[in-house]
């Protein structure tokens, strides 16, 4: 009797996968044995008939991958191709050929690990990274020297692939329909195979660790990476319940999906937008996929939390430009950087503050820095209005004075911008962000002076009940200011519609099922959520009077 | 023979991206093109070598170069650099 296990891992993706194992074998080490060659000439048109066929095949795997990766992990193959194309790594190789008299691959193999190893001493991450890359190169490049094949991954019947650790390339050469699930010992979410599968909705675990070792040729498998579980020769009747567990999730989303693209209607006629919140490139696709009315939440310092320094412009310009254009045609807004409370910036960390949520925080800081902080992420946006279709949300406005200092410092960097040359038709629409509770005591005051509301009700709801988000000793406080909190956009809303101005709400309230009967009511404009959320959403409203 | 020393203010540095565009444009002159960084010195026209570097988001590099065209050559690569890669 096969035995059954339940096995640990990171899910890298997500869904319910059911299938028969496939075992990828390691790749097998390469071969290079230094011998003496009869002519240096005959190794150097090796070496520049080999760099050029490998190039070759670089371009194909690009086009290859073109529709299922964004422009900027595609970058990483033209970097492929510039490392291939470059002059010191020939001019060495030829020179150790000719020194050696010795056979190219042997020669490159020399060569290329001199830079394997230089970069593995490196203390960055990413560059680290790369050694496997050139690594790979290398591997490519000796197979054609040597007229070696590597050994191909058929599949006969869709499977779920179990390995060691698995490339990009290997991948790329497997048919996708074929691939039900993948499971490997090494690796992390971040990686660029975890975000390939993710893309491609395949389910995976990742990080498995050595236990994959057990796992034999005729296993049947399921992943599970609601729970990060792979459930190994799991008994009929647990088969029966995923199998159903599958379809019901997969019918579900299908449907709602289906009718995702189209806007949300309630059974009376009642037009109600349901907008993304996006914090970075995955998101802005899902909110297209998902059929997001637009995006009513673009979380900007999401992009640089991981920055060592203030962002420059250039930073903001490239950074933002690559995630719109998932989504160029939508309304897009964009929450000034909110750092401060729980998002420090490490490069401040001198300023501890006794109560960083009531601190100097959000655009409070970008004020304080605002020659380092503000103005470049000012300018980025302006330029870049004039190729999408931008508002600007202003996070913890406490007041008028708040907005009127805001309002001045777009106006002086747009007239600044327009000297410099740029062309920019307008300034986009300001709105706020409403958070504070002080801003919206007096409605009739602020609902004139900007252009659109957005309300946060996370923080709206921290400050409401005086208690802290990030303090689990308190959080049980959030959940019991809902009333008060539909009490407020309730009232805000009315005295916003008699200024033609527009709500929405962009909490966590949101998404509340129970909430939507309200904002259909009272006619909030749009609700703003992840974008997974949106198509069930949208079947919601369609459901409701 | 001209030298220069300049930060890298793009937010990641030498990464494969920026070093091949880096490479790319200094391979453009006749002139040879070197860096300086922590002490290592290596040739510009590499994209490889200058990613073996792990020059980062706000380092100082020093530029070298030498040859007929060497002014045109260090302007071009200082604008490069300045313009966070973008050409």
């Amino acid at each position: 009797m096969k035995k059954n296990i339940t096995l640990k891992g990171i899910s890298a993706s997500v869904g319910i996968a059911l299938g028969p194992i496939f075992i990828i074998e390691n790749e097998k080490p390469l071969e290079v044995i230094k011998q003496k060659c009869s002519s240096v000439e005959v190794e150097i048109d090796k070496l520049t008939s080999s760099l050029s066929a490998t190039q070759a095949k670089v371009l194909g795997l690009k086009s290859a991958m073109a529709n299922t990766l964004s422009s900027e992990e595609l970058e990483l193959y033209d970097a492929y191709l510039e490392i291939l194309k470059d002059p010191e790594l020939k001019a060495n190789t030829i020179d150790y050929i000719k020194e050696e008299k010795c056979n190219v691959d042997f020669a490159l193999q020399q060569i290329t690990s001199v830079y394997i190893y230089d970069l593995e001493a490196l203390d960055d991450p990413y560059l680290r990274a790369r050694a496997e890359d050139i690594r790979m190169l290398n591997r490519m490049l000796v197979n054609i020297i040597q007229g070696r094949v590597e050994p191909e991954i058929v599949l006969t019947s869709p499977s779920i692939l179990v390995a060691e650790s698995l490339s990009t390339n290997q991948l790329a050469a497997i048919n996708a329909k074929q691939i039900l699930g993948v499971v490997t010992a090494k690796g992390g979410k971040t990686d660029h195979i975890a975000i390939l599968l993710k893309s491609m909705g395949i389910p995976a675990l990742v990080g498995m660790g050595k236990a994959i070792s057990t796992l034999k040729k005729e296993s049947y498998l399921i992943i599970d990476c609601n729970q990060g579980m792979l459930l190994v020769n799991p008994i009929q009747e647990i088969v029966l319940q995923y199998e159903l567990l599958k379809e019901k999730q997969f019918l579900d989303f299908e449907r709602q999906i289906k009718f995702s693209q189209s806007k949300a209607t309630t059974l009376s006629g009642k037009e109600l937008s349901v907008c993304a919140n996006v914090g970075d490139i995955e998101d802005m696709q899902k909110a297209f996929q998902f059929g997001a009315d637009g995006v009513g939440l673009f979380r900007t310092e999401m992009c640089f939390l991981e920055s060592k320094n203030f962002p420059t412009e250039e930073s903001h310009f490239q950074k933002y430009t690559s995630i719109l254009k998932e989504f160029p045609k939508a309304l897009h807004t964009i929450r000034l950087l909110d750092f401060g409370s729980d998002k420090p910036l490490v490069y401040l960390k001198n300023k501890i503050e006794e109560n960083p949520a009531l601190g100097s925080r959000a655009l409070r800081l970008g004020f304080e820095y605002y020659k380092e902080l503000l103005k470049p992420q000012l300018r980025a946006l302006l330029r870049l209005s004039q190729q999408f279709n931008l508002q600007l949300l202003c996070p913890m406005i406490a007041d008028i004075e708040d907005l009127l200092e805001i309002k001045e410092k777009i106006n002086l960097e747009f007239h600044q911008l327009i000297n410099e040359g740029f062309e920019i038709r307008k300034i986009p629409s300001i709105g706020i962000m409403v958070e504070i509770p002080n801003i919206i005591l007096q409605p009739q005051a602020v609902a004139k002076k900007a252009d659109f509301f957005s309300f946060g009700t996370n923080d709206l709801a921290q400050f409401l009940m005086a208690a802290d988000r990030t303090n689990d000793r308190v959080t049980h406080y959030l959940p019991r200011a809902k009333e008060s909190l539909l009490f407020l956009i309730e009232n805000f809303t009315k005295v916003a519609h008699e200024e033609g101005k527009k709500v929405s709400v962009c909490g966590e309230l949101a998404s509340d099922e129970e909430c939507l009967s309200t904002f259909i009511r009272i006619g909030i404009d749009s609700l703003s959520m992840p974008p997974n959320l949106i198509p069930g959403i949208k079947e919601a409203i369609r459901n409701s009077p | 023979m001209i030298e220069k020393q300049i930060v890298i203010k793009d937010s990641v540095g030498f990464h494969a991206r920026t070093a091949s565009l880096f490479a790319k444009k200094a391979a453009r002159f006749e002139s040879d093109v070197a860096i300086v960084f922590n002490g290592k010195k290596v040739n510009g026209k590499s994209t490889l070598s200058l990613m073996t570097l792990g020059v980062k988001s706000q380092d100082e590099i020093a530029i070298t170069v030498s040859g007929k065209d060497e002014s045109l050559a260090m302007e071009s690569l200082v604008t490069l650099i300045e313009n966070n890669f973008k050409d």
